[in-house]
Formats: C-alpha cells, sequence, structure tokens
C-alpha cells in the first residue's frame, strides 16, 4: 500500500468554547482547539480530567454542555455526520467472543464500505495474520488492540480519535502503532490521542487537561 | 449499493452470533416448547378444554418467549463499544437498527416457528387449522420482535433489565396479541386465514416495522452518551 493509493484526507477540526460535564461535575471548561490536516495532539491529564470524555465529545456521543465543534473539508462537500470522516478507538475493543477475527473484519469492512479483499492486507500490516481464524474470545488485549488498529485503517478515515491506544500493546506493537500515527499524518490525517504515556514514534503537541475541575451548582 | 451490503452484514452477523457459542438463539424456541409441553398437565388433558384453549395458548407462550431474548439484543454491543462503532458508519442507525432486529428474528424466532406445528399438536390444535396458525404466528412474531425491541433499546444500559424490558414492553404487546389469538380463534371455528383480526394484525405488524426501528434507535442512542 503506497501513500498515492489512498486519497489524501484534508479536513479540519474546530472546539471553540467547549465546557465538558458529567452529572454535575464540570470537566473542562471553556476548550478551544483547532487541529490542520496532519496535526498529531496528545491529550494528557489525570484520570477522571475528561479526555475520554472530549475524544467522545468529538466523536458526537457526548453532547457538550456549551461550546461548539466543527468539522469541515477544505474543499468538498458539508459533512452532516462525525462518521463520514472520523474513526473512534475507544478503550473497549469491539471484539466478539464467538466469532473468527477475519469475519469481525470483514464485518466491519462490509460496515464501512470498504474492499473486502483489504481485510486480509490489512490484518498482516498489523501482525495478525496468524490469528486470522482465531476466535475473538481467545485473542490477547494487545492482540485486541491491534485487531482495532486494523479496522481504524481500512476504514480510512480523516481523523483518529484514540484513547489509550498503546497501552495494552508490546514493544512490538508500539513501534507499529507509532509507523501508523506516523503515515496517517503524513497522508493528512489528524490524530487526538488520549495518553498517559508519550505516543511512541511521533512528535505530538501536548494539551493537559483537568485544570478546569470544579463542581457545578445544579 | 454499500448500504444492502452493510445491512445485509449486520443481519448475517446477528444470525451467525445468534448460532455460535453462547448466542443464545435456541432459548426461545426451547422456552416455547416448554411452556407447551407443560400445558397439558396444567390445564388438564381433556381433548375438548385443550382443543379449545390451544391456540390462544401458543400465543401466550409466543408472546413469553420472545420476551427471553430481548435483553440481551442491544446490551451486548452497548458493553464492548459495538455500538459507538456503529454509529459512526454512513448507514442511517434505524436501518442498522432494522437489520439488528430483523437479524435477531430470524435466528431466534424461525426456529421457535419451525417447532410451533409440534406444539399445536401437543395442545390439540385441529391438523387442518395448524399450518395456517403457525403462518399467523410468524407474521406475528415479526411484530412482536420489532415492538420488543423499542422497549430493548431503552433498557440496554440497565443491568438484569430483562424485568424493566418485559414491563415495558407487555403492554406495548396487548393489541398484537389480542388480534393475534382472535384470528387465531377465528381460524380454529373454521373462519378464513385472511380474516378482518389477522389483517388488523399485519396492519400492526407493518405500522411497527416504519416506526419500531425510528423508536429504537432513538433509545439506543441515549445509552452512548
Amino acid at each position: 500500500m503506497t501513500a498515492t493509493q489512498l486519497a489524501n484526507h484534508d479536513v479540519r477540526l474546530q472546539i471553540s468554547g467547549v465546557a465538558l460535564q458529567r452529572g454535575f461535575r464540570r470537566l473542562v471548561a471553556d476548550f478551544d482547539l483547532t487541529c490542520e490536516p496532519g496535526d498529531i495532539i496528545a491529550l494528557q491529564g489525570p484520570n477522571g480530567s475528561g479526555k475520554t470524555t472530549l475524544l467522545r465529545a468529538i466523536a458526537g456521543f457526548h453532547t457538550p454542555a456549551a461550546g461548539r465543534i466543527t468539522l469541515s473539508r477544505l474543499q468538498g462537500p458539508a459533512i452532516e455526520e462525525p462518521g463520514e470522516i472520523l474513526s473512534f478507538l475507544g478503550h473497549q475493543d469491539p471484539i466478539k467472543a464467538g466469532e473468527k477475527l477475519i469475519d469481525q473484519l470483514r464485518f466491519w469492512a462490509d460496515l464501512c464500505g470498504a474492499r473486502r479483499d483489504r481485510v486480509a492486507e490489512t490484518l498482516a500490516r498489523v501482525g495478525l495474520s496468524k490469528q486470522a481464524d482465531l476466535q475473538g474470545g481467545v485473542l490477547s488485549a494487545g492482540q485486541r488492540k491491534r485487531a482495532a488498529l486494523a479496522r481504524l485503517l481500512l476504514e480510512n478515515r480523516a481523523i483518529w480519535l484514540l484513547d489509550e491506544p498503546a497501552s495494552p500493546l508490546d514493544q512490538e506493537g508500539r513501534a507499529l502503532l507509532g509507523a501508523l500515527l506516523d503515515q496517517h499524518a503524513r497522508q493528512g490525517g489528524i490524530i487526538l490521542a488520549a495518553v498517559h504515556d508519550p505516543l511512541p514514534g511521533v512528535s505530538a503537541r501536548i494539551l493537559t487537561l483537568g485544570t478546569a475541575e470544579s463542581a457545578v451548582a445544579a | 449499493m454499500s448500504l444492502v451490503r452493510a445491512c445485509l452484514a449486520i443481519l448475517s452477523r446477528e444470525v451467525r452470533l445468534g448460532w455460535g457459542a453462547g448466542g443464545g438463539a435456541l432459548l426461545s424456541a426451547s422456552f416455547f416448547a416448554g411452556s407447551v409441553m407443560v400445558a397439558p398437565f396444567a390445564l388438564g388433558p381433556a381433548p375438548d378444554t385443550l382443543g379449545q384453549i390451544g391456540p390462544g395458548y401458543l400465543w401466550l407462550a409466543l408472546t413469553l418467549a420472545s420476551l427471553v431474548s430481548l435483553e440481551r439484543l442491544f446490551q451486548a454491543d452497548l458493553e464492548d463499544g459495538t455500538l459507538d462503532q456503529m454509529l459512526l458508519s454512513p448507514v442511517p442507525h434505524s436501518l442498522q437498527v432494522l437489520s439488528k432486529i430483523l437479524g435477531q428474528w430470524l435466528a431466534t424466532a424461525v426456529p421457535l416457528l419451525a417447532v410451533s406445528p409440534i406444539a399445536a399438536l401437543l395442545v390439540r390444535v385441529e391438523p387442518e387449522v395448524i399450518l395456517p396458525l403457525c403462518g399467523q404466528l410468524a407474521v406475528g412474531s415479526l411484530g412482536l420482535f420489532l415492538i420488543g425491541a423499542i422497549g430493548a433499546a431503552l433498557g440496554a444500559s440497565v443491568r438484569r433489565g430483562g424485568l424493566l424490558v418485559a414491563l415495558v414492553v407487555l403492554p406495548l404487546y396487548a393489541p398484537s396479541v389480542i388480534f393475534g389469538a382472535s384470528a387465531a380463534a377465528a381460524l380454529a371455528s373454521g373462519g378464513d386465514f385472511f380474516s378482518q383480526p389477522f389483517l388488523f394484525l399485519c396492519a400492526l405488524v407493518l405500522a411497527a416495522l416504519a416506526f419500531a426501528p425510528v423508536a429504537a434507535a432513538a433509545a439506543v442512542r441515549l445509552h452512548v452518551d
């Protein structure tokens, strides 16, 4: 797979004045961020500082208490659904215990409209060729994360939202993650990752959350 | 075309997971068969009594059996993050939910319907009425699964939410059961297959086909936040 085969991404993510709230607790207040093609952002902060909630808000799962999150293409039609241009890798891995790995990836390929013949090649890319015929239930945590990365590659969307992507990966897996991140950024993709350790292999802009902590009156 | 491909993928995966290890596709069918099997013990084996109660009893068994499979319809996907990913797919969410319900129906209700002729024999339904009656049960079961999905979606994030789902769903089941059982009674007393109650049941199923996926999709969306 060469870079010329893939369309270069050109989208922009703008977050302005966003406040995030869980229950009565305000996690993030007045948060601004603009991401241009090729940006890699590492979100840091203590547990409970709102990293995951911010990622989920960008993905459209969580509605911010205030502010706007705008996704736009530099050229071309307006974006109606975040799913058109955005992939989300959460800390849960959507792997079914009773289904073969290759079938699960074929399912994701069908769902996002990717070519089915790319599945085997993508599995090889993340080092899971030998595990293709194993049931999801027997995969280790690191292998599940690699499978989730394979899904990201199949979806081939511009913005990657990653929640602790490196945590269960071994040394080799981290190197692989670094290579994938680097390639994605070079193709004009945007990466936002919630991390505790620095992202492997790439230099990222670091944003620290967790300074806005305060209780909000009901 | 990619829309059709995605919907077929969801549907076939639902069937595959239902029949795979721990999928529980046979749970409803066994519940149905079991509850019909004990009917002669509970109600007495007298052919006259059973023959009168039989068609209605099959509807009762179908209603309760369809509740059994509802709890897990969305819960597993919510827990492992599959639902997040499905929300990010380009396919409209209500279509995804519809495909999921149809897949669940194929995996769960088809075995149930396959055993229903034998179940009908056990409760002394007249032999010539059995196949039309099972046809009506098939139509009705689709309606029950569609309506039940709304409750399943509302209770998706509740642990052991089966009770909640049953409480939400049973009142919604009432019209289908009333028309289904009247249609069955009409059949048993020598009426047409397309009797008035059955046409009403068909109308209910069609309405559920249109509304239930939208309602269930909206309800599922609430749990993702």
